[in-house]
């Protein structure tokens, strides 16, 4: 009787492991199934509950734990505007996988503008892009950029620092004289500068802007992108062959003219959102193939693609490598564009 | 017009119908319980739900989001109320009074007339937002940088009211709040200033710890067998009944009135919240309070309605932004907004046209979750006001440990501990000083709001976009600032203290204070663009108060004070309670937070071996250590879902937490 019931226990305290193994994901490398069957894993989200990465993690965490066999936990920790969340994963242990996920752009920012975190974009490797969006300008339903005379404009802003690159840098390129209207405490304040007719535009992430279209009474003026966008054809875009800053530069001397548009270039590559998911570079080299191999895999998972459209939410994957690239391209259009940032930053400041 | 009798028929319909009706029950049954749990509010509650939703029909979702908007708000005032808890940040008003009403053996009528206010406020908030829908658009675009600069002034001026005849302190603690609320970064540069380079305070000292520590853990404090214990009535006073919290409510409808156009007019202005519309909604009620106002802040019935009237009508308000412009008015207006977007809802037109109906669904759900609270509450009072006999000294470590835990959950930032403790210090001074605190929270409230507005007033003003005479709305607040400055000015003051000695303890701590006033305008004087013309104006005339502040109270000093010998400036009762508090971040720090509070739990507990058995004892001090361990982790570990920092000296191999 004790030895059937103890076979009993076992097998039922065994199950589990057993149908996951069953079920794991024949793609992962050899060795992954049993090198990561039970860790835990962490997503450290850099704000509240609800937002979009939040919305992001929690799509994602499911399929994780299918495809790798991994307890995932969604951490919020918006402390220190996002800063608790980036050293908590920068810091942690070699066997403590937690993966944050962030803003491409704001993550190199912060850690090339503030040395007192003690890390560099080295220190992280990236695992994958959950969704790319451009950036764009919101604004008056009546504005045309591209006419002549347009005179100064007023974007409501959150911060100077900030919009530097999504806001200073296009108009420098354009050679459009813009003054920031700098305070306001988030997207649904600024959109409602610009309705009061306060402010004249507002930058905001694509989803966002399409979002805010909706309720009327505004447009999408720019889209900050190299190319015209699928979505919104017919809206002016920034930096190429047909933008906005070819036509306004039309005439100008060739030389001044290929500066312009490589600054224009610059706010495209520093500007455009990718919301990418990185942990520490710290984590065993054995470890980093099967988290690679299990991000890919969940990134692309129909499932995954439907919770977050559910959500409002679109979802453009990229794997490992191609994020890696976008984070190298982000820190290098980072440091080329220093000095035009600082430039801007002393004639945008009120 | 017919098209809106219409809507609001089909609206009414929706909520009450069966079995939809049960949504909105549960839905606040739902808010009501979670609102209990520390650190777990209704924005998380929100953001579970909106992930359960997802395949909801639309008008039931609604009817869901209805409920939880409204089921929160008044029972984080139970906890006010009962223990000096807030449930939330808005209901940390009510403390001030229904507190002191708790603990004068008044919980009844506390809880009645929270309960009540609440409901009436509600039910006023929501009749003024169905009158004001179809000409809402126009109207909230009228409400800008001015407008709300304008009535972040408004509520400092009622400090006015406040001042408990005592200007000098209550000047020197606003500019203290003012300027503490300063600390993390500037609104227009985002350049951080006064964080001595530390990127925990780059968002500002956390308001959640803030609330927490000020209001709650310097109360605790003094809950640990001390002679304070004995002032507090262990049976009910007399004429202490739901009935009598009722009738305080009705006989005080002017009040309700006026507190419920406050906390509507909080509300739909984007980005203010129900913390400000309370304690406007305070200062307003003592200054226009007749007769006697000097119980305020010791039990005055009036200083619990005002506030939970306008908190309550204040839901109603948030809804008009959101749904007229898109506009999120709090944070539970981001989840609405999310929700609408998710069930192809469109703000805007849409919600004030064709889709009418779905919009009084929302509103009707509202109402309902904010009367269904109420009456719940109302039937509760008597079973919840038997919760002030628990022996209040052994509820004091759980509501530390709580208190802990909340305001590490709040951001996931062990040194918020550092920040509550602080502030629990200085809460602690001002309780035993008898230093005003309520300006003090209401300028720390307000000030990020006064600086933030302010700058972009004057850059407006610069590009040419601010036409002062087209904001009829910023002129009636200011007519009505100045009206209440006046009416203030000339009617009798209320309860002049008699001139008091300075006591030693006094003049030190006006003298610290005073110091770290003096460091931060040094600050702010070297420290370029970073601070702002309005912080250094803050800091300069915040220290020439507390220069003046200081010789007024004269050298020498008397070392006997006002304070008689038998209350001490720091009795020895407390002394381990605050050694204990002022230890644990930094043994969270060394420990982890689960292993800090079992060590917190051990050595509040360990003199009490001196009086009793200690074989006995010894054992259910060991486990009652360890149990705080395990629930703790546990907590953290599966309900809040948080990951902190590995401890400097992990007590037990794998711990993270």
């Amino acid at each position: 009787m004790f030895l059937k019931v103890f076979a009993a226990g076992t097998a039922l305290a065994f199950a589990p492991v057993v149908i996951s193994q069953g079920h794991a994901n024949p793609a992962l490398p050899a060795g992954c199934a049993e090198r990561m069957q039970g860790q835990r894993l962490t997503l450290a989200v850099p704000n509240a509950a609800g937002g979009g990465f939040d919305i992001y993690a929690r799509s994602l965490a499911p399929e994780l734990e299918r495809i790798g066999g991994v307890t995932v936990r969604v951490s919020n920790m918006p402390g220190g505007g996002g800063k608790a969340a980036l050293l908590r994963v920068a810091d942690a242990p070699p066997d403590d996988f937690a993966v944050l996920i962030e803003n491409a752009g704001d993550l190199v920012a912060e850690l090339l503008e503030d040395p007192s975190l003690g890390h560099t974009p080295e220190d992280f490797r990236a695992l994958g892009i959950v969704q790319r969006e451009p950036e764009t300008w919101v604004g008056r339903a009546d504005l045309d950029l591209a006419s002549v005379g347009t005179g100064p404009l007023v974007a409501a802003v959150s911060s100077v620092e900030a919009n530097l690159a999504t806001v200073g840098l296009p108009t420098m390129a354009t050679g459009q004289t813009v003054r920031f209207v700098a305070g306001y405490a988030g997207s649904g304040d600024q959109f409602a500068s610009v309705l009061r007719g306060e402010t004249d535009f507002t930058s905001k992430a694509l989803g966002t802007a399409r979002r805010a279209m909706k309720s009327g009474d505004m447009k999408v003026l720019l889209v900050l992108s190299d190319g015209p966008d699928p979505m919104l054809p017919d809206v002016p875009w920034l930096a190429g062959e047909g933008g906005l800053v070819a036509k306004l530069t039309e005439g100008l001397p060739e030389a001044e003219r290929a500066e312009r548009q490589r600054i224009a270039q610059l706010a495209v590559s520093l500007s455009s959102g990718a919301r990418i998911l990185v942990n520490s570079a710290a984590v065993p080299e054995d470890a980093q193939v099967c988290l690679n191999a299990i991000f890919d895999a969940a990134l692309v998972s129909p499932a995954f693609r439907d919770a977050a459209q559910a959500q409002g939410r679109e979802v453009t994957p990229l794997g490992a490598q191609d994020a890696a690239r976008i984070l190298g391209q982000k820190v290098d259009a980072y440091v080329q564009a220093a000095p035009l940032l600082a430039t801007a930053a002393a004639q945008l400041r009120p | 017009m017919s098209d809106t009798l219409a809507a609001l028929g089909i609206g009414l319909q929706n909520v009450f119908s069966w079995p939809n009706f049960l949504i909105p029950v549960l839905g606040t049954a739902l808010a009501m319980i979670v609102s209990f749990l520390p650190g777990i509010g209704a924005a998380s509650l929100a953001a579970v739900m909106v992930v359960l939703t997802l395949h909801w029909d639309p008008v039931q979702v609604l009817l869901l989001f209805g409920a939880l908007t409204g089921g929160a708000t008044f029972m984080g005032s139970v906890t006010a109320i009962l223990f000096g808890i807030p449930g939330n940040a808005a209901s940390s008003v009510t403390l001030l009074d229904g507190h002191p009403m708790a603990h004068a053996g008044r919980p009844r009528t506390a809880l009645a007339a929270a309960a009540t206010a609440s409901a009436l406020g509600s039910v006023f908030g929501v009749l003024v937002l169905i009158l004001l829908l179809p000409a809402i658009r126009p109207l909230l675009l009228q409400i800008g940088p001015l407008e709300r600069a304008a009535l972040a002034v408004w509520g400092l001026a009622t400090i006015i009211a406040v001042l408990d005849g005592r200007p000098l302190q209550a000047l020197a603690v606003t500019g203290l709040g003012l300027l503490l609320a300063m600390v993390g970064s500037d609104p227009t540069t985002s350049q951080p200033r006064w964080t001595f380079g530390q990127f925990e305070l780059a968002e500002g000292l956390a308001q959640g710890a803030m609330l927490l520590g000020f209001f709650t853990l310097s109360e605790v404090l003094s809950w640990r067998k001390s002679h304070e214990l004995q002032a507090v009535l262990k049976s009910a006073a007399q004429g202490d009944t739901t009935r009598a919290g009722v009738i305080g409510v009705i006989k005080e409808r002017a009040l309700v009135m006026r507190a419920s156009l406050i906390g509507l007019l909080v509300g739909i202005i984007p980005g203010v919240g129900g913390t400000v519309a309370g304690f406007v909604a305070y200062g307003q009620t003592v200054q226009t309070a007749h007769g006697d106002r000097s119980g305020f802040g010791k039990g005055d019935i009036r200083g619990v309605i005002g506030p939970e009237a306008a908190v309550d009508a204040k839901d109603g308000g948030s809804l008009l932004p959101v749904l007229a412009l898109g506009v999120p008015g709090s944070e539970g207006g981001v989840f609405l907004l999310t929700v609408l977007a998710i069930h192809g809802f469109v703000p805007g037109s849409a919600m004030l046209g064709a889709d009418l109906p779905f919009t009084f669904t929302l509103i009707f759900a509202l109402l309902v979750s904010n009367l269904l609270t109420s009456a719940l509450g109302l039937a509760l009072v008597p079973g919840l006001a038997r919760l002030t006999r628990l022996p209040i000294d052994r509820i004091a470590l759980p509501v530390i440990v709580v208190g802990l835990v909340t305001v590490v959950q709040i951001d996931g930032l062990v040194s918020d501990l550092f920040v509550a403790v602080g502030f629990a210090a200085l809460g602690y001074m001002f309780r035993r000083l008898d230093w005003p605190r309520v300006p003090f929270v209401i300028a720390f409230v307000l000030g990020p709001s006064l600086e933030s507005n302010l700058a972009l007033v004057g850059q407006l003003h610069a590009v040419g976009r601010l036409d002062f005479g087209s904001r009829p709305l910023a002129w009636v607040i200011i007519a009505l600032t100045l009206a209440s400055v006046v009416w203030m000015a000339t009617r009798s003051r209320h309860s002049t203290k008699a001139t008091r000695q300075t006591s030693k303890a006094e003049m030190g701590v006006a003298l610290v204070l005073g110091l770290g006033v003096a460091l931060f305008a040094a600050i702010a004087l070297t420290g370029g663009s970073a601070y702002s013309g309005y912080a250094r104006a803050v800091c300069v005339a915040t220290l020439g108060v507390f220069v003046a502040l200081v010789l007024t109270q004269g050298f020498p000093y008397s070392r006997a004070g006002d304070l008689e010998p038998r209350t001490p400036f720091l009795p020895a009762s407390h002394r381990l309670p605050l050694l204990l508090l002022a230890a644990a971040p930094a043994l969270t720090l060394l420990v982890g937070l689960p292993a800090a509070c079992g060590l917190l739990v051990l050595f509040w507990m360990l003199p009490s071996l001196r009086r009793g058995n200690t074989s006995l004892q010894a054992p259910l001090i060991a486990a009652s250590a360890l149990a705080t361990v395990v629930l703790v982790t546990l907590y953290l570990d599966r309900v809040a879902v948080l990951d902190l920092p590995a401890p400097i000296v992990p007590l037990l191999p794998g711990w993270t937490i």
